[in-house]
């Protein structure tokens, strides 16, 4: 009976931790695939084209967000509340 | 059998707790301000006589006021503190020459023997400009020049000139993160006393990370009010000192802020101010909606420089901006109420304290 339970038990923890295992690594592949992006745009070799925009704004010292107008940064400026996000095409 | 249930049970928390994903903004150390020293409320009083309508924010200058206009035929109203008088419209809406398009943004004070001078961003033309407000009033007309193009360095959000030839700046890294360097003769220098403050990344909304940043010239230290979080970050741009002041007992957790719904939000700090003893932070802990609605309420929190907490003045409006003038006024801007308005307050008494205290 213990000897079952043993086995019971150790198949539990090895099937959790391979599934926490799992998803650690995914994590880190999104995570990695974010950075990679964001060197990349630094570097200037990518140019994003779509961006999260807001048409309806408001002044917000310190925030920031894209005006959909305009899509381009609006420093000191927020989203307002109840004002659904859309998306732009950046105007290089 | 029990024995074995427990070790299992255990194993679960165990292993359930540790997949958390917390992730905390921090200056190396972190200093847990729990209580005020000295606490004192501020009753309502009367607005001063100034027409401020459609003014967002104020920008003081020795004893004049810069007040920032969105819509409107300039960006900039000027008041004199000494008179409470209306000087000078400036900075003109438009697409000409020396008239902008966009509100300007970042601006830093200077005060040298002979001028007066405002350093500001615009965001339309990705430059710095610098107005000379002395020669402006004097001879009538705008004394504006262009002093720095920054247009290669993309997501700028503070840009400020240290001297001829350093510069502090601030931005957001593909809406990501938001990371600071200065720029030293032409050259990138990044800041290694800053802690984890430009790794940690968001994915729904850079305003999570978002702060009002403020650089002391004399003591060349960046203070960062964060929007969303219970902290300020304090740290040094010539030396290794840096910390993060979290009023609380617990810093906020990125993750969790960023994963908020809309609604949900929580207002902290608004805007800071240096001074050359202390450094004052405008803090609301208000949840966004009662902020919006001009229900909430706020304080200024006041810290040495080493990040010790001094007072806090608990106001009575949901204030947008503030200024201490001579360590003896306290000029208190709000646009958040049905009317835009400035309130004066003496605390020459209360201020005298702190300074010799500290």
């Amino acid at each position: 009976m213990k000897t079952k339970t043993f086995y019971v038990i150790a198949i539990a923890t090895s099937l959790l931790t391979s599934y926490i295992a799992y998803q650690a690594h995914e994590k880190q592949d999104v995570t990695n695939v974010l950075l990679s992006n964001v060197e990349a745009l630094a570097d200037g070799d990518y140019e994003p084209e779509i961006r999260k925009c807001y048409s309806s704004i408001h002044h917000k010292l310190g925030a920031h967000v894209i005006f959909c107008d305009t899509c381009k940064d609006k420093p000191d400026h927020t989203d307002d509340l109840f004002c659904l996000s859309s998306t732009c095409r950046e105007k290089l | 059998m029990n024995k074995v249930c427990f070790i299992f049970c255990l194993i679960l928390f165990v292993v359930g707790c540790s997949s958390h994903n917390e992730q905390t903004l921090q200056c190396n150390r972190v200093n847990y301000v729990r209580e005020f020293p000295r606490e004192v409320n501020l009753e309502r009083t009367k607005a001063l006589p100034l027409d401020l309508i459609g003014c967002v924010d104020m920008v003081p200058a020795d004893s004049l006021i810069i007040f920032k206009v969105l819509e409107g035929e300039c960006f900039w109203k000027v008041y004199s503190l000494n008179s409470n008088r209306f000087i000078a419209d400036l900075l003109p809406q438009g697409h000409g020459n020396m008239e902008f398009m966009d509100l300007p943004y970042s601006e830093s004070i200077i005060q040298t023997d002979s001028a007066l001078c405002c350093e500001f961003c615009d965001g339309a033309r990705q430059t710095l400009f610098r107005c000379n407000i002395t020669e402006t009033l004097k001879q009538g007309k705008q004394f504006i020049e262009p002093i720095f193009k920054y247009k290669q360095y993309e997501g700028l959000t503070s840009v400020i000139r240290l001297s001829d030839t350093l510069l502090y700046m601030r931005g957001h890294n593909a809406h990501a993160a938001y990371t600071r360097f200065l720029l030293a003769n032409d050259k990138k220098k990044e800041l290694s006393n800053i802690g984890n403050i430009d790794n940690v990344r968001i994915k729904e909304d850079l305003n999570t990370l978002s702060a009002v940043t403020r650089v002391n010239r004399s003591r060349m230290m960046t203070v960062e009010a964060m929007l969303r979080m219970n902290q300020i970050n304090v740290y040094s741009l010539q030396s290794d000192s840096s910390f993060t002041i979290c009023v609380g007992s617990k810093l906020s957790d990125v993750n969790k802020v960023d994963a908020l719904p809309r609604q949900m939000r929580h207002e902290y700090y608004g805007n800071i101010m240096t001074y050359d003893d202390y450094f004052v932070a405008l803090y609301y802990d208000t949840s966004t909606m009662d902020y919006i609605l001009g229900k909430g309420k706020s304080s200024l929190q006041f810290f040495d420089w080493k990040g010790n907490p001094l007072l806090c003045i608990k106001l009575p409006i949901v204030a947008t901006s503030f200024y201490i003038k001579d360590n003896r006024d306290l000029y208190v801007f709000s646009s958040m109420e049905a009317e835009e308005a400035l309130y004066k307050y003496d605390c020459t008494e209360l201020l005298k304290s702190i300074v010799v205290g500290s």
